[in-house]
């Protein structure tokens, strides 16, 4: 959904109740190309927790991973992903 | 930043903090600028990315981690990605809209709206008068086309309706040794020849009284007990003329098919015919084609004359051809048998005594 360039989106959870956000088109474009040059490994974490909403749970069964490992690499994950975008 | 503190602020975005993680994290956030900027800079992120999966195209390694998932969608609908979810109810809504079309198309159903050129109906107009003609076959018309069955119903109607039988003549009980002669007409069976037992040609029936020798002598008659109440000589009143045999040849031997049972049982032509009751021979004649063979019916007859006759056992249900059946046997005038109901015994031969 588009607004004079900005997208308003929901965030997937965390948080009880929903929770919007404004992201300008500007972040979005440079979180693409972060995403694109992050690790396969890394943006399939990140893109099964915030672009498919699945848990933490459902992220280890589906990569067939340990949970604990999913944390980790999801916390690697945002961390170089929020360097690449410079924030 | 430290590794756990890293791990904590992402899993506080996704909720996965225990309270006393979470409290933890709240408090040293608030004494910790580099951390409350941390937590606000993974939150934009997070957003930035959930509003990036709308116009990406997942990781080409996902497709196969996906498949699973996509499987067992409808326990878990809400984890979908949202334009799969999209995808399908799309799919759904073009395929329920196809069927329904289809069926509409092929079933249609009489629509409710009025056409543009219909007048509004007036409210006392609301009642729907129907006009019931006459069936097809009620009223035979010359005129109206007629089907094949109304032609045959037709032609039944206009048959002219059967005589009205002659009023019966109600008599009186009759006392001991009366005898009572009455006139009768003749039968309109061609098969049969009524012969007056007084020999003057008129046709009449001895009516006997109930207590009569001879009737009590029928009545005791029964299947086991074939006695001979006569024994007149057949051959002095023959039943059938040469015309009433070929009349019944010629009805019979036409469209009549063996039956099964009848397999192996040789055909007789010209095959003689005798009704036997208790041993003496009271009716002779001849018929086209019969099987050959022996059989008992139970006949009743009146005035000499053999107006039932049914098969009791053995042959006469296979005896059904040329003639033969007991029922082509009914009018068949037998010589000086009392009236009653007999055992009696069918013989086809090819060579009759």
């Amino acid at each position: 959904m588009e607004d004079n360039g900005d997208f308003v989106v929901r965030a997937p959870d965390p948080a009880p109740g929903p929770e919007r956000q404004v992201v300008s088109s500007d972040l979005l474009d440079r979180v693409t190309a972060a995403m694109e040059e992050l690790p396969e490994h890394y943006r399939v974490v990140v893109w099964l927790r915030d672009g498919e909403d699945l848990s933490y749970a459902e992220i280890a069964d589906v990569l067939d991973l340990p949970i604990g490992t999913v944390r980790s690499r999801l916390a690697r994950a945002r961390s170089a992903l929020k360097k690449a975008v410079g924030l | 930043m430290d590794e756990t503190l890293r791990e904590l602020v992402s899993r506080s975005l996704d909720g996965d903090l225990d309270d006393v993680e979470s409290a933890r994290l709240e408090e040293r956030a608030k004494t910790d600028a580099e951390l409350a900027k941390e937590i606000d800079a993974a939150r934009h992120l997070r957003g930035a990315v959930a509003a990036l999966s709308a116009r990406m195209e997942p990781p080409a390694s996902l497709d196969k981690v996906m498949e699973p998932l996509r499987q067992s969608a409808p326990a878990t609908p809400q984890r979908v990605r949202s334009s799969f979810r999209w995808l399908g109810a799309a799919a759904a809504l073009v395929l329920g809209v196809t069927v329904a079309v289809e069926v509409a198309r092929r079933n249609p159903e009489p629509t409710l709206t009025r056409p543009p050129h219909a007048r509004p109906r007036p409210a006392e107009d609301r009642r729907e008068v129907f006009e019931l003609s006459p069936l097809p076959t009620a009223r035979p018309e010359k005129n109206r086309p007629l089907g094949a069955a109304d032609h045959l119903l037709e032609e039944e109607l206009l048959q002219p309706a059967a005589p009205e039988p002659p009023p019966l003549e109600v008599m009186g009980p009759l006392s001991t040794d009366e005898t009572q002669a009455v006139a009768i007409e003749a039968p309109r069976s061609t098969r049969t020849k009524r012969v007056s037992p007084k020999g003057d040609g008129a046709e009449t029936k001895v009516l006997e009284p109930l207590d009569s020798p001879t009737v009590r002598e029928g009545f005791a008659q029964t299947e086991a007990s074939a006695a001979v109440t006569s024994s007149a000589s057949p051959k002095t009143n023959l039943a059938r003329t040469d015309e009433d045999r070929q009349t019944t040849a010629g009805e019979t031997s036409t469209g009549k098919t063996e039956r099964p049972e009848n397999a192996g049982r040789r055909q007789v032509m010209e095959a003689g015919i005798v009704i036997r009751i208790g041993g003496a021979d009271v009716w002779t004649g001849r018929s086209v084609t019969c099987q050959e063979g022996t059989w008992l019916v139970r006949i009743e007859v009146r005035d000499n004359t053999v107006v039932m006759m049914e098969p009791i056992k053995g042959d006469a249900e296979s005896v059904d051809d040329g003639g033969c059946r007991p029922d082509d046997l009914i009018g068949s005038i037998l010589a000086g048998v009392s009236d009653g109901i007999h055992i009696a015994e069918i013989v086809v031969s090819s060579d009759p005594k």
